[in-house]
C-alpha cells in the first residue's frame, strides 16, 4: 500500500508566502511531470514526515490527494530542501509519473553481511548509498540489497556487480564504485614507527648496559657543559 | 598541520562573518559528522587537535573526512612591540567556519563509537557543536 501525501493547492509564491505557510504546519511544494503543467501545492507536514520514516523513506512511489482534485496522483520525490541547522524541509519537489511511461529514480542500497576483508582487518568503505535506475513504476523496487560478505581486502564491488532486477536499469556508470575493503594502512605505519622505537630502545638498552660494564670511563654529556649562572 | 602550498596574498584583510554557510551543510562522504552552530576562525592547530581526537578514540580504524581547509593568513604584531609601523607579520592560518558546515566526517565505525570521537573533537573547536548523520531521504 503507497503511503498517502495530503496537499492543498497554493496560490501564492515568493518568501513571505512560504514563510506563512510554514508558520500553519504546511510544507510549500511544487508537483510536475510529463504532459503535466506544474501546480504550486502545500503539503501537510504530518503526512510528508509520516513518509519519510517508512523503512524505505522518500525512495519509492507516494499517493498524492490534493484537496478539490477528484483523482489521486501517484508521485516520487524528486527533492527535498531543509534547512541544515533546523532540519525543518523547507520545500519539495514532486514528479508526477504515469505508469506506462519509464522514470527516473533514486532507490537506496541495503548491505548485508560482514566481508572478509572486514573480518581480515580491513575497513568496509561505502562510496555509493544511492543508485539511480530507470525502469516502469510497476518495477521500482523498494531498495535494492547488496551483499558484501565475499568482499576481500583490496576488493571493490561496482555498479556492474549488483543484483539485476527485472525491468530495472542502472543509470550509474558500470564501473563506478559502490563498496570497497581497504587496509587499515595507518595501524601498518603506526605498526611500523612502533617496531623502530622498539629497536631504538633495544640498542640504547644495550649501549647503556656496555658502559654501565665498562664504568664511569665516559663522563655524561650534561656534565661537559658549563654551567650557566 | 594543515596550510596552502603557495599563496597569492601574504597578508589579507579580516573580513566578516556574517550569515551561513553556502555549502558543504551535508554528510557526504563519510556516514556521521561534526556540525559547526556557530560562526568562527578554526585554527590549523584547532583542527590538527580534532582530528587526532577522533582518530585516537576510533583506534584508528574508521576513515576520517577534514572538509575544512585554514586558508586565510592570521598576522600578529610581536609582544611589547609599540601601535603602528603598519600590519604584523603572518603568525598562523585559519578556516573560516560560518554555522551550518559540516567540518569532520567519518565511516566504519558504529554510531555511539562516532558520537563520543566527535563530541572529543568539538571540545578542540571554538564554537558550538553537534553530531549529525547522513540524509538518506529517509529509511534505514
Amino acid at each position: 500500500m503507497q503511503t498517502v501525501l495530503n496537499a492543498v493547492p497554493r496560490s501564492h509564491k515568493g518568501k513571505q508566502a512560504a514563510k506563512r505557510l510554514r508558520r500553519e504546519g504546511l510544507i510549500p511544494a511544487i508537483l510536475y511531470g510529463h504532459k503535466f503543467d506544474p501546480v504550486l501545492l502545500a503539503l501537510e507536514e504530518k503526512s510528508f514526515l509520516a513518509a519519510l520514516r517508512r523503512e524505505k523513506g522518500l525512495h519509492g512511489l507516494l499517493s498524492l490527494k490534493v484537496a478539490g482534485d477528484r483523482d489521486g496522483h501517484t508521485v516520487v520525490v524528486k527533492e527535498v530542501q531543509r534547512d541544515p541547522l533546523k532540519d525543518h524541509v523547507l520545500h519539495v519537489d514532486l514528479q508526477r509519473i504515469h505508469a506506462d511511461e519509464e522514470l527516473h529514480a533514486v532507490v537506496s542500497l541495503h548491505f548485508k553481511g560482514e566481508p572478509v576483508g572486514v573480518k581480515a582487518g580491513g575497513i568496509l568503505q561505502h562510496y555509493l548509498y544511492e543508485v539511480n535506475v530507470q525502469c516502469l513504476p510497476k518495477d521500482l523496487p523498494e531498495y535494492i540489497p547488496v551483499d558484501v560478505s565475499h568482499l576481500d581486502l583490496k576488493e571493490n564491488l561496482r555498479i556492474s556487480d549488483l543484483p539485476l532486477l527485472d525491468g530495472v536499469k542502472y543509470i550509474n556508470k558500470p564501473e563506478e564504485i559502490v563498496a570497497a575493503v581497504t587496509p587499515k594502512r595507518v595501524r601498518e605505519v603506526a605498526k611500523v614507527v612502533t617496531e623502530l622505537y622498539e629497536e631504538e630502545a633495544e640498542e640504547e638498552a644495550a649501549a647503556e648496559a656496555e658502559e654501565a660494564a665498562g664504568g664511569k670511563a665516559a663522563p655524561s654529556p650534561e656534565g661537559e657543559e658549563p654551567s650557566r649562572e | 598541520m594543515l596550510m596552502p602550498r603557495k599563496i597569492r596574498h601574504r597578508k589579507v584583510q579580516r573580513g566578516r562573518l556574517k550569515g551561513r554557510s553556502k555549502g558543504g551543510t551535508e554528510v557526504h562522504f563519510g556516514d556521521y559528522g561534526l556540525q559547526a552552530l556557530e560562526p568562527s576562525w578554526v585554527t590549523a592547530r584547532q583542527i590538527e587537535a580534532a582530528r587526532v581526537a577522533i582518530t585516537r578514540h576510533v583506534k584508528r580504524s574508521g576513515k576520517v573526512w577534514i572538509n575544512i581547509f585554514p586558508d586565510k593568513p592570521v598576522s600578529k604584531k610581536p609582544a611589547e612591540t609599540r601601535m603602528g609601523s603598519g600590519k604584523g607579520n603572518p603568525d598562523h592560518w585559519v578556516a573560516v567556519v560560518k554555522p551550518g558546515r559540516v567540518m569532520f566526517e567519518l565511516s566504519g565505525v558504529p554510531e555511539n563509537v562516532a558520537r563520543e570521537a566527535m563530541r572529543r573533537a568539538a571540545h578542540k573547536m571554538p564554537m558550538k557543536c553537534r553530531f549529525v548523520k547522513r540524509f538518506a531521504a529517509g529509511g534505514e
